[in-house]
């Protein structure tokens, strides 16, 4: 699928090849001046046709990024694209371990993993048509220094939407975009069968694990039998080799299996990544329907001003009942200002329907690239595991078929 | 069978001339079997060579060969299944009744192809009434298959799950296991209980089954233990053999148990892994209906039938590893406290003729006094007691002379039988694994177009 990605050919992708190349461990002071270890991973930009017939390749250019910074990266595409779907980074922390695997952000297993996972998600944005034109995320792989100040000027952190706005909108939208509700729906099954059967997977690894590491114990047991037997001897001596080859080729099956599951998890994110997207039409729709409740609104106080009818309270209406009819100018300056104020509701309701149409057409543009892309991805990780799995069993049969023969032999 | 050969040794060749006994060097040492070819070159044979040597208690050394011919390897035809259980009444009265069947050419029996029904205490009783003949003269008599009384309440109970057909299963297989392991046994086959038990359809019924199970063996071995140690005059080394012996069992037994428990333990992770499987399975299957694309739906799919059919593999795998590993070696563990009995019964038996050879030296002791008194009817009396001690004495000699020498044979026929047991059993294991590998192969094999046709 890395393949894939580059051959989708974004501008971007054709004049550089990137890659995370390395992770480093770090001891500086935090926010609140305390001294921490962290992990600070090494990006590789180099120019596309570096590597001529023969010739070294150019040295690349590098430089050392945190996951928060990542994280930042993210936050800053999440504002800026609210229609895209954008790429999940790696796992924060490690969950649906299995005992052999640590939780410890600090495992070398752990950083490695995590290090292709970022490799993953810098590739999937540079393929990106929308987002890998970012001035931003340009800069996020070119300037180490400056970057920081750079996102910070862009002021997206004004635009993130508060947690309550965008909760009362989803509870309060009156006419839901059908698409949406049903791709919110399936996103969120996908993301509660997906974490089942990551857990279930850690479950399958764990016992894999003892079975095979029980044939260790055949091993050493085999060896010590070997001993006090005389026609056996030969025969259990390499039988208990056998044993031991076998047990200890899990630990490499396993770390292969991991990648799967990291595959699986990456598609666990994105269902997060879709939620997203949904939530912020919600949140486009939520306002237009405001914008157009409120001009309905103001329309219905110029009808009643016009005809004296009085069928929505007002305080002025109330106020000129109790204290006496206002004057004829009075009544035209209010009249005017109404009349302002309904076109400026008109305009805002046309902007936001623009808005939401825009939108609504980008998101799904995105959505449709999102669907072709995941079962693209799907296809590659099955096949592979599948031969995975054949691989494994041949290398079963082989140690299976040596003992035997060691056996048949005595 | 008369034969002219020359036997090589490693150490010295010797002529003979026919079967018998034959006089050799003293610094003779001989393995205890030896395949050896015709001086000629026409026929390869297989000869089962006890070699033993005398006690030095004894005024002369004498040291013998003797040359018995294999009873020909494997046309040993007598094949025994016990099947088709079926349960017999109600409530805690019931009981198991296996047929068991018998396919024979051994001339011993009436009939070629018979059958019989018998329940477990039937083959209890066999087993106490063998052991009662064989045991104290050095036999090793298979153990009957362990009692178990929470298993056999929950198939009287009329309990029909998962559990007690296993149990029930497991205890068929071992039944089965016991009379091959008996009939095996060229003096056991010959003798009328068993053949009474295999042909006979009604048999009367076993009581007293209590101290028949391998536990009750247990029972007996370590009464003899513990006799063995009050023993304060020690065997002489010319049982080094014996010694030699001992240890290896002792040895044996360890490294069995031991390869037991991880047995054991790798099929209780194999069920476990089974169980996650299946799950696993139910999680891939539920991810194919939250697919929309047809084919990317139509491969979880077939992923989660996949991983439903590994689940299935994995069990028929736990199973292979328990009844061709599992319960083999629990066998082993069982046989080899039998023989470890025979080798205490051997200790009582030198120590019953010691006791007799002490008790002979007070007499004539006694003897020795009395000529000086002038007592003469005890003098005749002890002369009498002094003549049938004699007897005792002598017969005791015999028969730690014929205990030892069965043993020498019963522990070299153990040992061979052992081998080709355990060689016969993991190599029928280990395909069992290739197997279960290959079929691994199949399945994925055919999930991978399915994978292949989503685009």
């Amino acid at each position: 699928s890395l393949i894939q990605m580059v051959e989708r050919g974004t501008s971007l992708l054709k004049k550089m090849e990137i890659s995370v190349a390395e992770a480093e461990k770090r001891t500086g002071k935090n926010t609140v001046n305390m001294q921490e270890t962290y992990t600070v991973y090494l990006i590789e930009i180099r120019p596309a046709e570096s590597v001529t017939e023969g010739g070294t390749p150019a040295a690349p250019d590098t430089l050392w990024r945190r996951y928060s910074e990542f994280e930042l990266l993210r936050t800053y595409l999440l504002v800026t694209y609210p229609y895209i779907i954008i790429p999940p980074l790696p796992e924060k922390r490690a969950e649906f371990v299995w005992h052999k695997l640590s939780a410890d952000n600090l495992d070398p297993d752990f950083v490695e993993r995590r290090r292709v996972g970022l490799e993953n998600f810098l590739l999937r944005v540079a393929s990106h048509h929308v987002l890998s034109n970012d001035k931003i995320f340009f800069l996020f792989l070119t300037e180490e220094k400056g970057w920081r100040e750079a996102v910070l000027d862009t002021g997206f952190q004004d635009k993130v939407d508060s947690r309550l706005k965008s909760v009362s909108a989803m509870l309060r939208v009156k006419n839901p975009d059908k698409r949406f509700t049903a791709l919110k729906q399936y996103s969120d099954e996908l993301n509660t069968v997906v974490s089942q059967l990551l857990r279930v997977r850690a479950r399958v690894a764990d016992r894999l694990y003892g079975v095979y590491k029980v044939h260790g114990n055949y091993g050493r047991v085999f060896s010590e039998w070997s001993a006090i037997e005389r026609e056996m001897g030969d025969g259990l001596q390499s039988a208990g080799h056998h044993m031991d080859t076998y047990a200890a080729s899990i630990d490499d099956i396993l770390e292969e299996e991991e990648h799967y599951a990291d595959q699986l998890k990456e598609y666990l994110f994105y269902t997060d990544a879709v939620r997203s997207v949904c939530k912020k039409h919600e949140l486009m729709q939520y306002e237009l329907e405001m914008a157009s409740q409120d001009l309905a609104y103001k329309k219905q106080q110029k009808e009643e001003l016009v005809t004296g009818t009085v069928r929505v309270f007002s305080l002025k209406g109330m106020t000129s009942k109790l204290f006496g009819s206002e004057t004829q100018e009075q009544r035209e300056s209010r009249l005017s200002a109404i009349e302002q104020s309904i076109e400026e509701g008109v305009e805002a309701v046309m902007e936001k329907n623009t808005e939401c149409r825009d939108f609504v057409s980008a998101a799904w543009e995105d959505i449709e690239r999102f669907k072709e892309q995941k079962d693209k991805d799907l296809r590659e990780a099955l096949i592979s595991y599948a031969i995975m799995q054949i691989s494994m069993c041949k290398k079963g049969i082989q140690v299976w078929s040596n003992a035997k023969d060691c056996f048949n032999k005595m | 069978g008369f034969y002219r050969q020359t036997l090589h040794t490693n150490k010295t060749s010797i002529k003979f001339l026919n079967k018998g006994k034959l006089l050799l060097p003293l610094d003779f040492y001989c393995e205890t079997s030896l395949c050896f070819q015709a001086l000629d070159n026409r026929n390869v044979m297989f000869v089962h060579l006890s070699a033993f040597y005398s006690y030095r208690s004894l005024p002369f050394c004498r040291f013998f060969l003797q040359i018995e011919e294999e009873e020909g390897g494997d046309s040993f035809d007598i094949h025994i299944s016990v099947s088709d259980p079926e349960k017999v009444g109600d409530g805690m009265n019931a009981y198991m009744a296996y047929k068991v069947t018998t396919k024979t050419s051994v001339a011993l029996f009436r009939q070629r192809d018979f059958s019989v029904k018998r329940r477990f205490s039937d083959f209890l009783g066999l087993h106490s009434k063998l052991a009662s003949k064989y045991l104290h003269i050095g036999y090793i008599v298979p153990p009957a298959p362990e009692k178990s009384i929470v298993g056999m309440t929950k198939v009287k109970v009329g309990k029909e799950d998962q559990s007690s057909n296993e149990f029930v299963e497991r205890r068929r297989s071992a039944l089965e296991r016991y009379l091959m392991r008996t009939v095996k046994h060229p003096i056991l086959l010959k003798d009328p209980d068993v053949l009474q038990f295999l042909e006979s359809s009604e048999l009367p019924r076993a009581v007293n089954t209590q101290a028949l199970s391998s536990a009750g063996i247990l029972r007996m071995v370590n009464k003899a233990a513990e006799a063995v140690n009050k023993m304060t005059i020690k065997m002489n080394e010319s049982d080094a053999w014996f010694e030699e012996k001992q240890q290896h069992f002792e040895n044996l037994d360890a490294q069995l148990r031991k390869l037991h428990a991880s047995v054991e333990c790798l099929v209780c992770h194999r069920k476990e892994l089974s169980v996650n499987t299946a799950q696993f399975a139910k999680s891939a299957a539920m991810l194919g209906n939250s697919e929309d694309h047809t084919a990317l739906s139509r491969a979880l799919s077939q992923l989660a039938e996949v991983e439903e059919k590994i689940d299935q593999l994995h069990q028929d795998q736990a199973n292979a590893d328990f009844y061709l590993f599992s319960e083999l070696l629990g066998d082993y563990v069982r046989l080899i406290s039998a023989v470890k009995g025979v080798f205490d019964q051997r200790m009582k038996t030198w120590q019953k003729w010691q006791d007799s050879q002490m008790l002979l030296q007070k007499k004539r002791e006694a003897e020795a006094k009395l000529q000086f008194t002038n007592k003469p009817d005890k003098l005749q009396q002890t002369k009498d007691e002094i003549k049938e001690l004699e007897g005792r004495v002598q017969q005791g000699e015999r028969d730690f002379e014929q205990i030892s020498k069965t043993i020498r044979k019963e522990v070299s026929r153990f040992e061979k039988d052992r081998v080709k047991d355990f060689k016969m059993s993991i190599v029928k294991y280990l395909e069992s694994l290739v197997q279960t590998q290959q079929q691994l192969i199949k399945y994925w094999e055919a999930f991978l177009p399915e994978a292949k046709a989503i685009s």
